[in-house]
């Protein structure tokens, strides 16, 4: 077999992989339609569909939430993926560069100035999750000190915490028995309140991102080496990095306008993905977003059944997100050996 | 004089002297105002207070506990926000204290030592904030608890002694046993098999999201559901010993409760009844449909918590359980001869004020 | 048609230094320039506007202004071979090289098994296709130029741009790499190439563009240009172009 050759067979390899997952995920997420707490907790094949708590449970409870997990996984895996390759970096995530403290600060002012309304909290959650990307990448140009990844990271650090206390004085401020419980809720979060109305709010916007991101899933090897490189190779990096962080941005912080802050996500599955697929982002970048859906699925699952309370999901990823992570590092075997 | 005479009397001179200092101290001890408080610290008053301030968070259930003693209405008075959401009980039996400010929740022992107060009162949870920075400054403070039932007899007794009123202190106590007897004589008759199945929800909300939450199972709320002869459904389900943990609506269709009461501490509970009453997935509960969801009762304060009027929510909660044997009980009744034998009320018009409120607050239970 | 005009070319950096002052010059294709100087003579500067990384006015590349370009139309006429490259990512040299097909690819495409056989047949050209399922992190320093080289090779430009290309070269790989190149210019490849290195200007180049202190020296063949005197006025220090067994040595 020729070097051709091998290179063809690696990439059907790593698509046959990909559907396997998409499959594995698509099993899964059926399977887990009939978890939950309802007529008892754990797993029931209801024989009588008919029963219409059952139906209405299954329709209105947990298949809104499932997708809602699903989406959710995805562009949260997505957007930590963007930000790893653009930023050049495997151990970014928007919650590391203010993004989260950004879009948490925005939707407080908006309920503490004006209205809960959700749309009006969303855009002014997505403006300060912009913002905050913003002003840590301006920041970190103005550092004299350290290589461009301690830069990043120190103004990412510096502009959470900005923006996290400039949260708390929204909150010292905030009306306590309406405003701030509504500042609290939100922040809180969780998919425990999915709903269709809830998905569709949020659905068009974030398949837009979603599929602009994938779009460029090959480019964003090239955006990840020096920004001349990939002039040269006739890309216009500076556009295309402003384009994907934006449309990464706003995905991110509407997503997190219904889930809260879920931290870790965006973290672990691109490492997870890369380990699977290859550093080659036209894999691992789809892979990844195939994994964040199944991790959060899988954690929010857990969340729903294990106890008759809720566990808040940010608990199981962190939890399972560090465990997987500890493992990935122990592995010895290289990346990009598929 | 003889030898021994004299040693007689020299012997007996400590003892004179001894029963002259002992019959001093007694007099002293029973002088003072003296209690002991929720964190085992006797305090030790010479006059009796006539300055008080509350301090910290969830100061109206201290407020609460105080103000069954009359002589409190006529001492001066500093009070944190004690207002939950449905008003002000406080300003409202005693219309003076709004004419000055409140402290603030989160004061500094510096601040509130700046009062000039001969007795601090708060909860216990400010023990280590508040209490011990305050014993450092010389300012006398008390701390209560009035988490339970007990907590409530104990502290309330305590509270007569310090207040050198222990006997509205004994009829407090009497007042409050007596109708919690009445309710768990009646039930004590009950079979397992016809106990009602209940489950207390928290509800809160934003914007279009609702959620709902359970109490711990070592609070007054289960408590309150246990001693009215029924079940709480969610008991040994909220691990998290200190708070209220959220539920699914799954978790509640499969607890499938007889009766579902949804309270507020900080909104009119209605407003929650009213949601649900259009929910197409409450629609399918059987407490439901038997028109078993209902709005727990309030006027200034929600009935169903540690606060002094939470005897009232047991005697609603035990109606609402059971219908038949608690027939006569007349809830607007009680309410009113509650506000009259606790707090001294007698003004009709502010009586009637807060029968309006209770109204209002179960009206949309029987539609 | 020339391959590149170069019509007074002046670059002042924001800050105010004015790094190129009215170079002109033209090359045709398939030759090789070397473009000479010390550091800080505008080389890297030049070399950034012939790629139009800064924007500069007076540049011809066959027969058409450099401004009207798309992106991709002059990533397929011009590559690049910059003097370094960070790697974070441990993509496999195929992956690497297969980055130089992005002037083919359509906007939202992957490569296809064609350009996989472009790349394979780069890194043969470098000599590393027995690398090339291995990642780029476990390259030595002097893989990594000919790495750097087999992108710009499947890049299959008519223009290639070399940013010090043997500078950081043990004498091994630097043979190897002359020695690729060369083979691509006679393939008719236009290079240019930046280079403090007078040797280096003499063994691979045909035409040769000193620059001092931001002015054009002189352009020309190698053998017009490359002389003791010139080279002594563009270093400020005395240098002789000599040879030894036939071969032109620079000391």
């Amino acid at each position: 077999m020729n070097a051709r050759q091998a290179y063809a067979a690696e990439q059907r390899r790593r698509r046959i992989r990909l559907s396997f997952l998409l499959l594995i995920t698509f099993l899964l997420s059926t399977l887990f339609l009939f978890a939950g707490r309802y007529p008892k907790a754990g797993f029931t094949f209801p024989s009588n569909l008919a029963d219409p708590m059952v139906n209405t449970i299954l329709l209105q409870i947990r298949l809104p939430r499932i997708l809602l997990a699903l989406l959710a996984g995805a562009m949260l895996s997505a957007s930590g993926f963007t930000f790893q390759m653009l930023f050049s970096n495997p151990l970014v995530e928007p919650g590391f560069l203010g993004v989260s403290q950004g879009s948490a600060f925005g939707a407080a002012l908006m309920i503490v100035l004006g209205t809960a309304s959700s749309v009006l909290v969303q855009v002014s959650a997505t403006v300060f999750g912009l913002g905050a990307l913003l002003a840590s990448y301006l920041l970190a140009q103005r550092f004299r000190f350290g290589g461009a990844l301690l830069r990043l990271v120190l103004s990412g650090i510096a502009v959470s915490a900005i923006f996290s206390s400039a949260l708390g004085v929204v909150k010292l401020v905030a009306e306590p028995t309406k405003d701030l419980q509504d500042i609290t809720f939100w922040m809180m979060g969780g998919l425990w309140n999915a709903s269709w109305n809830q998905i569709l709010s949020i659905l068009s916007v974030v398949a837009a991102c979603l599929v602009i991101l994938f779009c460029y899933r090959w480019k964003l090897n090239l955006l990840s080496l020096q920004e001349k490189t990939s002039f040269s190779v006739g890309l216009n990096p500076k556009r295309d990095r402003v384009l994907l962080l934006v449309v990464a941005t706003i995905g991110t912080t509407l997503t997190i306008s219904i889930t809260g802050l879920i931290g870790w996500v965006g973290l672990i599955t691109p490492h997870l993905g890369r380990k699977l697929f290859g550093s080659d982002s036209s894999y691992s970048f789809p892979g990844s977003m195939i994994l964040g859906s199944l991790f959060l699925l899988v954690c929010d699952t857990i969340g729903r059944t294990l106890l008759p309370t809720e566990i808040p999901i940010g608990l199981l990823t962190s939890f399972l997100g560090a465990i997987i992570f500890i493992v990935i590092l122990s592995l010895k075997h290289q990346e990009g050996k598929a | 004089m003889k030898k021994s005479s004299l040693l007689l009397l020299v012997l007996l001179l400590p003892a004179l002297l001894f029963a002259q200092a002992a019959a001093e101290s007694s007099m002293l001890n029973s002088d003072y105002y003296m209690a002991t408080d929720a964190n085992n610290r006797t305090l030790k008053l010479e006059k009796k207070p006539s300055h008080l301030l509350i301090a910290g968070k969830a100061g109206n259930m201290p407020a609460n506990a105080l103000f069954l003693f009359e002589e409190v209405q006529s001492m001066d008075l500093t009070l944190p926000k004690t207002d939950q959401g449905l008003g002000d009980f406080f300003a409202f039996i005693r219309p003076d204290l709004d004419q000055k400010p409140r402290i603030s929740q989160t004061a500094s022992a510096e601040e509130i030592a700046s009062r000039n107060s001969d007795l601090v009162l708060m909860k216990a949870t400010h023990f280590e904030s508040t209490a011990k920075k305050l014993d450092q400054l010389g300012i006398p403070n008390y701390t209560m608890n009035l988490e339970s039932y007990e907590d409530w007899k104990a502290e309330l007794s305590e509270l007569g002694k310090l207040l050198k009123n222990t006997s509205r202190a004994q009829q407090l106590i009497q007042l409050y046993e007596t109708r919690v007897k009445f309710i768990t004589d009646r039930v004590a008759s009950l079979k397992p098999q016809d106990k009602k199945t209940v489950l207390l929800l928290q509800a809160e909300r934003s914007d279009a999201a609702y959620a709902y939450k359970i109490a711990p199972d070592s609070w007054m709320q289960t408590w309150m559901v246990e001693t009215v002869g029924a079940i709480p459904v969610w008991k040994g389900a909220n691990k998290a010993a200190n708070g209220w943990s959220t539920v699914s609506f799954e978790q509640i269709a499969a607890w499938n409760p007889d009766l579902v009461i949804l309270l507020s501490y900080k909104d009119a509970s209605d407003i929650y009844l009213k949601a649900v009453q259009t929910s197409e997935l409450w629609s399918l509960l059987d407490a439901f449909k038997q028109g078993n969801v209902k709005a727990s009762p309030h006027d200034m304060m929600n009935y169903i918590q540690p606060v002094a009027s939470w005897v009232l929510g047991l005697q609603w909660l035990a109606k609402e359980a059971y219908p038949a044997l608690f027939a006569d009980v007349d809830m607007e009744y009680e309410v009113q001869r509650f506000y009259q034998e606790f707090y001294n009320i007698h003004d009709r018009a502010k009586l009637e004020v807060l029968l309006d409120l209770y109204r209002t607050s179960v009206a949309s239970n029987t539609l | 048609m020339k391959a590149l005009e170069l019509d007074r070319i002046s670059y002042t950096y924001p800050g105010g230094t004015k790094a190129l002052d009215s170079v002109s010059f033209s090359v045709e294709e398939g030759e090789s320039v070397a473009i000479l100087g010390s550091n800080g003579a505008g080389k890297s500067t030049l070399l950034d506007l012939l790629l139009g990384w800064n924007k500069g006015k007076g540049i011809t590349l066959f027969g058409k202004d450099l401004a009207d370009y798309g992106r991709k139309e002059l990533g397929r006429n011009l590559a690049l071979v910059p003097q370094s490259e960070h790697y974070n990512f441990s993509f496999t040299l195929l992956e690497y090289t297969l980055f130089g097909r992005s002037p083919y690819l359509s906007q939202m495409g992957t490569p296809t098994e064609k350009d996989a056989e472009i790349a394979v047949q780069a890194l043969k050209d470098v000599g590393l296709e027995s690398y090339q399922d291995r990642p780029i992190t476990s390259l030595s320093g002097g893989e990594h130029q000919l790495l750097l080289l087999a992108r710009s090779i499947a890049q299959q430009s008519r223009i290639l741009l070399l940013d010090e290309p043997t500078s950081a070269l043990d004498p091994a790989n630097r043979m190897r790499v002359i020695s690729i190149l060369k083979d691509l210019s006679q393939k008719g490849k236009t290079l240019l190439f930046t280079t403090h290195d007078a040797n280096l200007a003499y063994e691979l180049a045909t035409h040769v563009a000193m620059l001092k202190k931001g002015h054009l020296l002189c352009y020309g063949t190698k053998e017009e240009t490359v002389t003791s005197e010139m080279l002594t006025t563009l270093y400020e220090t005395p240098l002789y172009v000599g040879s030894i067994e036939g071969r032109t040595l620079i000391y």
